[in-house]
Parts: C-alpha cells; structure tokens; sequence
C-alpha cells in the first residue's frame, strides 16, 4: 500500500467526486445519492464535506484513499 | 409460538429504505410460520419495546434504527438504548440490528446481559440510492435490500449465528461480483458500500444459537387427496341411510 499524506488524499479524493458529478445529469447532482451513517448525501454534498473537512469529508477521504490502495501518513 | 418482532421507524428519508427492507422480513416469517409483531413509526420507543418484551416472550428481534457506538434510536431519533442502559430489555433474545456503529459498544454489552446472539455493523452502514426510482425498485439499493432480508430470512430458518453472518457476508460477495464490469462510478459507490458494509458486519454471542422455526405442517397432493378420501369416507358412513 503506497503512502500519502491527508492533502494529497484529500486532492485525489476531491478529482473522483468531480468526475462522479461530470457523469450525472445536472438534475442529479444535489439529489440525495450516498447514505453515510443513515444521512443522504449528493455527489455536491460529498465535494463540500471533503473540501471543509468535516467529520464526514475526512472519514470520506480515509475510505477513498484506502480503496484506492492509499494508506494516509 | 415462536415470536418475531420487526422494529421499523421510517420517519426520515434514509430510514424508509431499512423500513421497507425490514418489512419485507415479515411475509417470510408469516410463511414459516412465525407470529409477527410489527413495530413502526411512533410505536419505535424504547417504553413500547419494554413493555411487549416484558409482556410477551419475543424469540427474534429484527431492529431497524440510527446508532452510534453506544445510542440506538427509534421514532423521531427518540433513544431506545444509550450508553448500554435499557440493553438488558433484549435479554434471551436472538436480533439483526441494521443501524450503524452499534456493533462497537451496545451490541457487545447487550450480549453480555443475556441477549443469546447478534449481529450488526461495527461500521457506519452505508448505501446508495437513486431517487429517480421508488424505494421498492431502485436498483442502487437493491443488493443492500437482499443482504438484509438474506440475513433475515437465514435467521428464521433457524440457522446458526455463524451460519448467518457467512450467508450475510457471502451475498456481499456475489453482489460485488456480479457489479464487478458495471462501468460508471453510481456502481463503483455501491461495490464500495458493499465491501464496507461487509467488513464491518459482526456476530455476537452463542456462535451456534439459532431460534427453533415453528413447526408447519405442509401436505403433498396425495396427502390431500387421501386426506379428502378419509373425510368423504367418513362423512358419507356417516348418512342416514334411506
């Protein structure tokens, strides 16, 4: 597993969300699509807790990493 | 009777999906024989659980709710157990919790107040849905749906903890196979919620507890219609004779 720091992650993580939002149609993407903890979330809502770096975001960002063969240091 | 009791508040939009899955829980233990108790909306408070658990012997707990590691709500997030207080209510129970995180701290402390097994998540349980279709037929939701009622009905069936969360793990399994060469990145969300779901599912207690399905008595068709010749038999033995 290659290592990279939380920024990078963070950066990585933010590009995938915005190809995810390029894939769906305009009318989809503040529409409810990942449930996190019970909680609905758009693809918009996901960019926005990544880029602020909410409870949510950052959990996001360690999960992501870690699915694509990432281990934060 | 072998009792089942469903808990399912579904006031809020994620919770009417586990909701729905829940209760599709319910004709399979009506097949099998089971009576259902079918606990919904403001009937989900822990003083409502309480008192039928008190009142009645419940066998099976099928529990739907938000959760953290140590709070399970019910209606209008109202808390059914915190801080493993009230826990001790599920005492002799056999339950699948679909709530998040419980599996950290609650489960594992009600297991250890007589709740004869459990199984859950020790993760945040997470999904996808599409809103252009309705709960019961969107495809997003769909392998989460079939996880839960596979859970549910490998339970009824009266199969062992252990038996369960291999037959919960192992339809996460063929629903990431069969997502697998699905292209776009919806389906690469739900492959990624399957392989999280399914890493955090946990079983708890008596590994080889099972609750013992009610006994149904199910007849062949020459049953039936030896049956219906004895009856007739009987019946027209039975005549006055004129």
């Amino acid at each position: 597993m290659s290592q990279i720091s939380f920024s990078e992650a963070k950066d990585l993580v933010l590009a995938r969300l915005r190809q995810w939002l390029q894939e769906l149609p305009e009318a989809e993407r503040g529409r409810p699509r990942k449930i996190i903890d019970f909680k609905p979330y758009s693809v918009l809502d996901l960019i926005r807790e990544v880029e602020m770096d909410t409870e949510v975001g950052k959990k996001y960002t360690y999960d992501e990493a870690k699915r694509m063969g990432y281990a934060i240091v | 009777m072998t009792t089942v009791l469903f808990f399912r508040p579904n006031k809020d939009f994620a919770m009417q999906y586990a909701s729905y899955w829940l209760g599709e829980g319910i004709p399979e233990a009506q097949r099998r024989g089971y009576r259902v108790i079918d606990m919904i909306e403001d009937a989900c408070t822990f003083d409502r659980l309480k008192a039928v658990l008190e009142e009645e012997k419940v066998d099976v707990c099928i529990m739907g709710g938000h959760g953290n590691p140590t709070v399970f709500t019910g209606f209008e997030q109202q808390i059914v157990f915190k801080a493993c207080q009230g826990d001790e209510v599920m005492a002799g129970t056999i339950s699948h919790f679909l709530s998040c995180s419980v599996g950290q701290e609650l489960l594992p402390d009600m297991v250890s107040k007589g709740a004869i097994s459990t199984i859950g998540y020790q993760v945040d349980f997470q999904f996808m849905v599409n809103e252009s279709f309705s709960i019961e037929q969107d495809p997003y939701a769909e392998p989460f749906k079939d996880i839960t009622v596979t859970i549910i009905k490998k339970l009824l069936d009266g199969a062992t903890l252990k038996q369960v969360w291999e037959a919960g793990v192992a339809k996460c399994n063929e629903w990431i196979q069969k997502l697998w060469n699905k292209t776009g990145t919806d389906w690469a969300e739900v492959i990624a919620c399957l392989e999280h779901d399914r890493d955090g599912m946990i079983a708890l207690g008596n590994k080889e507890s099972y609750v013992l399905p009610p006994k149904i008595m199910r007849l062949t068709i020459p049953q039936i219609a030896g049956l219906a010749f004895i009856f007739f038999l009987v019946v027209s033995h039975k005549s006055p004779q004129v």
